[in-house]
């Protein structure tokens, strides 16, 4: 018996083909690279860092290293309204000093920094993420267990993370409760003994470890807007050897407190934040990564307070500008006890604008100025000041992400000026910088 | 010195603005391109009058709909057009079609698939695309994937939007938001855009040569649509059903898109004038009938189609009961 066939069955055949499977990889990443140059003579030099020095007047034109980021990340679970899911992130990073004044650990295809650590030099690689995450096993929250960036906050044009609550942890997030959502995690410190530290028995025990347990809640009001209150809590946990021997400011816990407002501003938002932290919360305040360290044996025992205000944001003007902006003012009030906290015991305020023009969709000009000025809270202390013009000319594909667009090819010139900039004061390089 | 070779630096950067950058399309925006819209002159009051233009069975290009095109006046709305010949393939392939969002606008499409005598064999509406958030490198869009599989007999395809699409608008994933989930961030609390649907756009399109797996959620297209955005004339409200004989009872598709019966268009003249049914002459209902039969029998479905249509275009009001009683009894 012949087949009868009427008419075309457009669905038979499409309905064979299975629609794209849900377990995908997730493939992020980040990268920066480049080259660059001093203008007299050298290799650039950077007042920021991808780490603890941020960028204070902005970071276009103002980075001399190559960082990369790659985030490998599957649901290997789904079931009945319940996923599982494996993330992992790897870095890398050539060499970057603590201090206020970068070299350049860029060279050949191989060598990077003489005195950094491998691999071939000047390298340095890290798991920075290892967590599985279970959605729909309590309300419509995620729960995670491993090491995590975890709900990070970052102004972008400084490379600035205002609040980093990261390491190994367990937690919750946005658990929806009442008309917001509602998040909490368990995450540690631990640090190696400051050997300058006298007293404290580490035999066994080499790490001095504190506990942070973070609370926050995020619920719009206004209809577009939105409020985020967050609430760290650090306390020490020592051994019982290390509690015999450690005093007693050591084993003071502190916290952070924080609010945030975000509000939709010409096609683009606004991000008011206030956060006040005491004991050795306030570390995180005064340079980067808020929320990231509980160590009294560090920094910031006895008493001490910081406080800090931001406000930031990306906003459009017409079809062909946009502009980033970001206000910081901090200040704190260390105990001295440690002659060490000095460099975290001052006052700080700056400035960063970032206007783009857009010339069609790929080209785009932007112009980043960046004004810092700080002062040691110590008697005698000077005002000091740096700022920054960066001039760059961009290539990447902006038909929608506009500011955010990446990767983002730039040629750029840097001029820097003020009181620490020293004698390197003119760079210009090629960098590319992109996300994914 | 120093800020005299700055300077000069960055006049020579600035200068390079456009030399150094690739050809972006000029699509306008929104509002003039509903001034356009207004002003354009429509070309065509049938399928046959579009000039189509060929494209080969590995086209893969950008197309930039920017009030150039064709101009048609559809009882859906007056739309640019584009309007392509397939290529011949005799094996089924799939056409991906990405619209892309861009400052804040996108073009809707609908696509609509002719045979080579130009009826309707297929309409896509803009309802069955699927946003597609931006990935890797690959911008927010409005994704469909068609695949034609050949007993279709797609000869033609024309990309339009429709006055109802325009009034709507596609919500998609702020930047920032994406950023943010790429990077680990929490998330930055804002809105989401969305963005305007615009009679003009930027088109992704690429023809591959075998079925593709949509990347969207697509509804499976499961019947042929027979049906006419074009004046009045030849606007069936029934339509065939794609099935096999057991259930040829099912109930026809209806005209999917429901502003195509809304708006007549004034300026349009139909080609084939409006006759009512049961106007046709006896002889020529009975030779029509005659030839349906005499094609099903021979299960030569696509010829007793058509034969249907021409019935009913002249007036039969029997020619399509009788096709389906015939078919029901097909063994």
């Amino acid at each position: 018996m012949a087949n009868f066939k009427a008419l075309p069955i457009a669905a038979a055949v499409v309905a064979s083909l299975a629609a794209m499977s849900a377990s995908a990889v997730e493939f992020h990443g980040y990268m920066r690279a480049g080259i660059g140059q001093n203008a007299d003579g050298g290799g650039q030099v950077c007042y920021g860092n991808g780490g603890g020095a941020a960028h204070y007047v902005g970071r276009l034109g103002d980075e001399c290293d190559m960082y990369a980021e790659l985030t490998l990340g599957q649901e290997v679970y789904n079931r009945d309204g319940k996923t599982f899911g494996v993330v992992s992130t790897i870095a890398y990073g050539t060499w970057e000093s603590l201090g206020s004044v970068q070299g350049d650990s860029r060279g050949n295809s191989w060598q990077a920094d003489a005195g950094g650590a491998g691999p071939w030099n000047g390298g340095r690689l890290s798991v920075r993420e290892m967590y599985a995450t279970g959605k729909g096993l309590v309300g419509d929250s995620t729960l995670w267990m491993g090491k995590r960036f975890g709900q990070r906050k970052d102004i972008h044009i400084m490379d600035l993370f205002y609040l980093m609550n990261s390491g190994y942890g367990a937690g919750i997030d946005s658990l929806s409760a009442g008309p917001g959502k509602f998040s909490f995690q368990w995450v540690q410190t631990a640090t190696e003994q400051d050997p300058a530290l006298a007293g404290v028995d580490t035999s066994g025990a080499p790490y001095l470890r504190s506990n942070k347990l973070d609370a926050r809640y995020s619920l719009p009001v206004f209809g577009d807007h939105n409020i985020e209150v967050v609430g760290i809590y650090g306390k020490p946990t020592l051994t019982d050897a290390q509690k015999a021997t450690a005093s007693d400011e050591f084993k003071d816990g502190g916290y952070l407190a924080m609010i945030e407002h975000t509000m939709p501003l010409l096609g683009g938002f606004n991000k008011v934040a206030f956060q006040y932290a005491t004991n050795s919360l306030v570390d995180g305040l005064m340079t980067n990564f808020g929320g990231l360290n509980y160590a009294p044996w560090w920094v910031g025992a006895n008493g001490s307070t910081g406080y800090r205000f931001l406000d930031h944001g990306v906003v459009k003007f017409g079809k062909s500008v946009e502009l980033g902006y970001a206000l910081t003012y901090s200040k704190s009030d260390i105990d001295d006890a440690d002659a060490g906290d000095a460099w975290r015991d001052f006052e700080r305020m700056n400035v960063v604008v970032r206007p783009m023009y857009k010339w069609n969709d790929v080209v785009s000009t932007a112009l980043e100025l960046g004004y810092v000025e700080q002062q040691g809270n110590d008697a005698g202390q000077e005002k000091t000041d740096l700022s920054k013009v960066t001039l760059a000319q961009q290539w990447s594909p902006l038909q929608n992400g506009g500011f955010w667009a990446r990767p983002q090819f730039r040629l750029f010139v840097s001029q820097y000026g003020g009181d620490n900039a020293e004698d390197a004061d003119t760079m210009f390089g090629a960098q590319v910088e992109a996300w994914w | 010195m120093r800020g005299l070779w700055f300077a000069c630096v960055a006049v020579a950067l600035a200068g390079c603005s456009s030399m150094l950058g690739l050809e972006s399309p000029g699509v306008p925006d929104r509002d003039a391109a509903l001034a356009m819209r207004e002003q354009a002159v429509p070309c065509c009051t049938a399928p046959q009058q579009l000039k189509f233009t060929p494209i080969d069975p590995k086209f893969s290009a950008l197309v930039a709909i920017d009030g150039s095109e064709q101009l048609v006046e559809f009882k859906s709305g007056r739309s640019f057009v584009e309007a392509w010949r397939l290529p011949a393939n005799r094996a089924g392939y799939g056409i991906v079609i990405d619209s892309m969002i861009r400052g804040e606008e996108v073009f809707s499409p609908a696509l609509l698939l002719l045979d080579s005598q130009f009826n309707a064999v297929q309409y896509i509406s803009s309802e069955q695309f699927v946003y597609v958030p931006a990935k890797g490198m690959n911008g927010d869009r409005l994704n469909y994937t068609l695949n034609i599989p050949p007993e279709l007999g797609a000869t033609y395809l024309v990309v339009l939007t429709t006055d109802e699409a325009l009034s709507g608008s596609t919500e998609y994933i702020h930047p920032a938001r994406a950023y943010a989930e790429a990077q680990s961030l929490s998330d930055p609390n804002v809105p989401n855009p969305k963005a305007k649907h615009s009679p003009v756009g930027l088109l992704d399109v690429r023809v591959e040569g075998t079925f593709v797996t949509p990347v969207g959620e697509q509804k499976d297209v499961v019947d042929r649509w027979v049906g006419s955005l074009w004046g009045e004339g030849s606007a069936a409200t029934a339509t065939e059903t794609a099935t096999t004989a057991a259930s040829a009872e099912q109930a026809a598709r209806a005209v999917p898109d429901s502003s195509a019966a809304m708006v007549v268009a004034p300026a349009a003249v139909a080609t084939a004038t409006a006759v009512a049914p049961g106007s046709m002459l006896a002889e020529t209902e009975a030779l029509y009938n005659d030839m349906i039969t005499k094609a099903v029998a021979a299960r030569d479905i696509d010829k007793a189609l058509k034969l249907v249509e021409e019935a009913e275009r002249a007036g039969s009001a029997s020619a399509r009961p009788l096709f389906v009683e015939q078919v029901k009894t097909l063994k």
